[in-house]
């Protein structure tokens, strides 16, 4: 009986690797139906793979209901009503972002997805040159993501939708994880703990950006479980998903490996032979040895016919893109690891709860295997951040963050206090971590960065002190988007037709007008060109002059938090213009957004 | 249910109930227009036959205030009407706001507070019932179309159309979904996980 369960088993995690793969290939031949004629014999083998796949699904699904090992595991819903809790909550507390459009690095990312999708041709060559953007390996990301791309191009909701699942999965494996490595335990202190990480600002708060350092955490996460589930044919999978998902994927995953192997070293129970046994037979071990070799080799042809890998070269500052110690670059990124967005609490639950570990002397019973894979991703990955010199994004850290946190609750979970008190202290962290996912509320992130008055609130800039604070470096939580949410509302309040300059302190960073439309019929910013679709005509304010207007009308949207004194701008700007009216924009909690309607007035130096 | 259950979801509903209410009005998104150029503008005035109405594409769902530019205004004078026509002509809103409340050479706020539908366009009727042994007159300044709002259209003087439109500004307010939602998670947060000891069945258990 065993056997036909572990065989069944199998089946299962190949048939789900299988499905993913046909899903992305069904959908991408429902996004080029028009074209069936060219791509005849992909979509014969489709249909058939899909046909496979239904039956397959099919004949496990009655094995299942055959097998009487599945009797003993019925699930209740009684029994299972925190996870729902912890499901339901991670859902909704992200689903308030439906509407949101992708911004800077994430407009980029999303666009270079419209057009992988758009050109996807079925052959390898343009997959691994279009599902590669920024020359980023991100073939694994992007491939699931193009799933939910294909069936509803430039509509951005294709990605949330699967970005919402890939993220219930992670919560998911993020319980299943903790009801592994906790200490005492009951269901509402896992509940409570998921809750934790679910609401970390950077985790959830970002969640409609489209970036890669996303996908390195949901694979990072499925990894864990399944390796904790001895499911290795998935955690294969994960694996290289995982490491096709940006580079820091794959330090990710030598870290994980690193961890393990150092874990299986330095057990003081077992002897030399057992170790190297150990260390041998471990799956994620054997794999990472597989994955190096083949990354290795691939990466020499690669670069043998002439490939390039991502190295942002800058005449400006020859430090960008190499290992150095530069103490402020250090000292930013440290903030962000230990301060930024409520990170300090973690910390101080965690040093609480290590010091009440060791007074107490008590012993720690969990996965430590799997905990060594953990604390290595989390050294590697903190090595390579404060060392390795590139921007300051705290959107770099969010498998960082998820990691401090899971560890923290671990550490927490051997406190000797009682679970009702412990709910109470994660139930806490919680609720402080959901508000600064979408306001900025943290007094000690406010003290250590560089802070901006949006005249309802804070935001704050994790740029270093050299680099200018916009774009990026304002997102670490939700609350960037107020720019969006304040320019879709002045130009539906002014009726924006196509015809009139949008003058913005910088277009490029601000609104990326060469990706993105408005909508005149639903009057929304969209990636989504169409009938009703007319270009976003943005000038830049900070370079505004005597060629800047291209037509007889304009909006000048100004927002405080880009410090630069507004009366300036403005004398510049009534030097062309005639301001017929101003505006305000006001979004609680978030931000102010000021706009002046004008007419041209000509050339005064003419 | 136990009536300790029944006690908590009604607390649940009732802090959601009220969450609603704070963020769909008191705390959505806000925008507003404010006049800055005043020179360009003409005066028409308002008596008890007269009235004057503007034509007003309303792009949001909700409208808060309506700010208008009067002069003549004296407090024992009788107040200001404003009444709101749909496409259809039925009148959707109608109220009287005190001469008392209002500013003369400045915009004043008429609070208006009702919900419309967005992408349609409604007539803001403005009137005067006038004391007939009084001799003041409200004056309402208008501006030249092309100098005023995008969303307004056109204007008429007792049924006649004019070259000119009312010098008014709107504040628009939108729901903010985010904030009610985050308000509710932790409201449902705190109830699960802040209960007390009594309540802890599983760690008893």
């Amino acid at each position: 009986m065993k056997k036909a369960y572990a065989k069944r088993e199998i089946w299962t995690q190949a048939w789900i690797v299988g499905t993913i793969v046909l899903l992305f290939f069904t959908s991408a031949c429902i996004d080029k139906r028009q074209e069936w004629q060219i791509y005849s014999h992909i979509f014969a083998l489709t249909i058939l793979g899909d046909i496979v796949c239904i039956t397959g699904w099919l004949v496990l699904w009655v094995s299942k209901f055959k097998s009487k090992i599945d009797d003993s595991k019925k699930i209740y819903w009684k029994e299972k009503r925190w996870l729902l809790f912890v499901l339901t909550y991670s859902f909704i507390i992200r689903v308030v972002q439906i509407g949101n459009i992708p911004k800077w690095d994430g407009a980029f990312y999303y666009n270079a997805l419209i057009n992988a999708c758009n050109n996807f041709d079925f052959s390898f060559q343009q997959y691994f040159s279009g599902f590669m953007p920024a020359l980023h390996p991100m073939w694994g990301y992007f491939s699931i993501l193009a799933i939910g791309e294909f069936l509803a191009t430039g509509k951005v909701i294709g990605i949330f939708v699967i970005n919402m699942l890939l993220t219930l999965l992670a919560v998911y494996c993020i319980f299943k994880i903790l009801e592994r490595m906790c200490g005492k335990k009951n269901q509402r202190f896992l509940a409570a703990a998921t809750c934790l990480v679910s609401s970390l600002p950077v985790f959830a708060g970002t969640f409609s950006n489209c970036n890669p350092d996303m996908g390195a955490v949901f694979f990072a996460i499925y990894f864990f479980y399944c390796y904790l589930k001895k499911k290795y044919i998935l955690m294969s999978f994960s694996a290289i998903l995982l490491i096709t998902s940006k580079e820091t994927g794959i330090l990710t995953y030598a870290g994980i490996s690193i961890g393990i192997f150092l874990w299986e070293c330095l057990k003081k129970e077992d002897t030399l032979k057992k170790k190297i046994s150990n260390i041998v037979k471990d799956p994620a071990i054997i794999l990472a040895v597989i994955l190096g070799i083949i990354a290795i080799f691939a990466l020499f042809v690669y670069l043998l016919y002439g490939g390039h890998i991502w190295s942002m070269k800058s005449e400006s500052d020859a430090n960008m893109s190499t290992f150095k110690f530069i103490p402020s670059f250090f000292g930013n990124n440290i903030k962000q690891f230990f301060i930024l967005n409520f990170n300090w609490l973690l910390c101080a639950l965690s040093v609480y709860s290590l010091f009440h570990i060791y007074r107490n002397r008590i012993k720690i019973k969990t996965e430590k295997s799997l905990l060594g894979g953990m604390i290595g991703a989390y050294v590697l990955l903190i090595l390579f951040f404060s060392l390795y010199i590139t921007y300051s994004l705290s959107r770099y850290h969010i498998l960082l963050d998820v990691l401090t946190a899971m560890l923290t609750i671990i550490l927490f979970s051997f406190v000797e206090k009682t679970l009702n008190w412990k709910c109470k202290v994660l139930s806490l962290l919680s609720g402080f971590m959901l508000i600064q996912s979408y306001f900025t509320i943290d007094p000690m992130s406010v003290m250590f960065f560089e802070n901006y008055d949006t005249e309802n609130g804070m935001i704050l800039s994790t740029a270093s002190p050299n680099e200018a604070p916009s774009g990026d470096y304002t997102l670490y939580n939700h609350q960037y988007t107020n720019i969006d949410v304040a320019a879709n509302m002045i130009l539906k309040e002014i009726g924006y037709d196509g015809n009139m300059d949008i003058i913005m302190y910088d277009w490029y960073r601000d609104l990326r007008s060469d990706y993105i439309f408005w909508d005149t019929k639903r009057n929304e910013l969209t990636f989504c060109q169409n009938l009703d679709t007319v270009p976003v005509n943005v000038v830049e304010g900070g370079m505004l002059d005597v060629n800047a207007a291209q037509h007889n009308q304009a909006v000048y949207i100004y927002y405080p938090q880009i410090d630069d004194s507004i009366d300036t701008w403005l004398e510049c700007l009534e030097e062309f213009y005639d301001i017929r009216y101003t505006g305000e924009v006001n979004i609680p909690g978030g931000g102010k957004v000021y706009y002046w309607m004008c007419d041209y007035t000509g050339n005064p130096y003419a | 249910m136990k009536n300790s259950s029944k006690y908590i979801c009604l607390a649940i509903v009732l802090f959601i109930v009220a969450s609603a209410f704070f963020c769909f009005l008191v705390g959505g998104n806000s925008i507003r227009q404010e006049y800055t150029n005043y020179e360009k503008y003409t005066i028409y005035n308002i008596d008890s036959s007269n009235v004057i109405e503007q034509e007003i594409y309303v792009p949001f769902s909700y409208i808060e205030s309506i700010s208008v530019f009067c002069v003549n205004v004296f407090p024992e004078m009788q107040g200001l009407k404003l009444e709101i026509v749909d496409e259809k002509g039925k009148t959707i809103f109608s109220r009287e706001y005190e001469a008392k409340n209002m500013v003369t050479g400045y915009f004043s706020e008429l609070p208006v507070r009702k919900k419309l539908e967005r992408g349609h366009t409604y007539k803001f009727r403005f009137s005067h019932e006038a004391d007939p042994a009084g001799e003041e007159v409200w004056g309402i300044m208008t501006s030249s179309p092309e100098k005023n709002l995008s969303t307004i259209r056109k204007c008429w003087y007792n049924g006649e159309e004019i070259p000119y439109n009312l010098a008014l500004s709107m504040e628009y307010k939108e729901p903010s979904y985010a904030n009610f939602v985050i308000i509710s998670a932790i409201i449902v947060l705190a109830f699960c996980f802040w209960k007390s000891d009594d309540y802890n069945f599983e760690e008893r258990q």
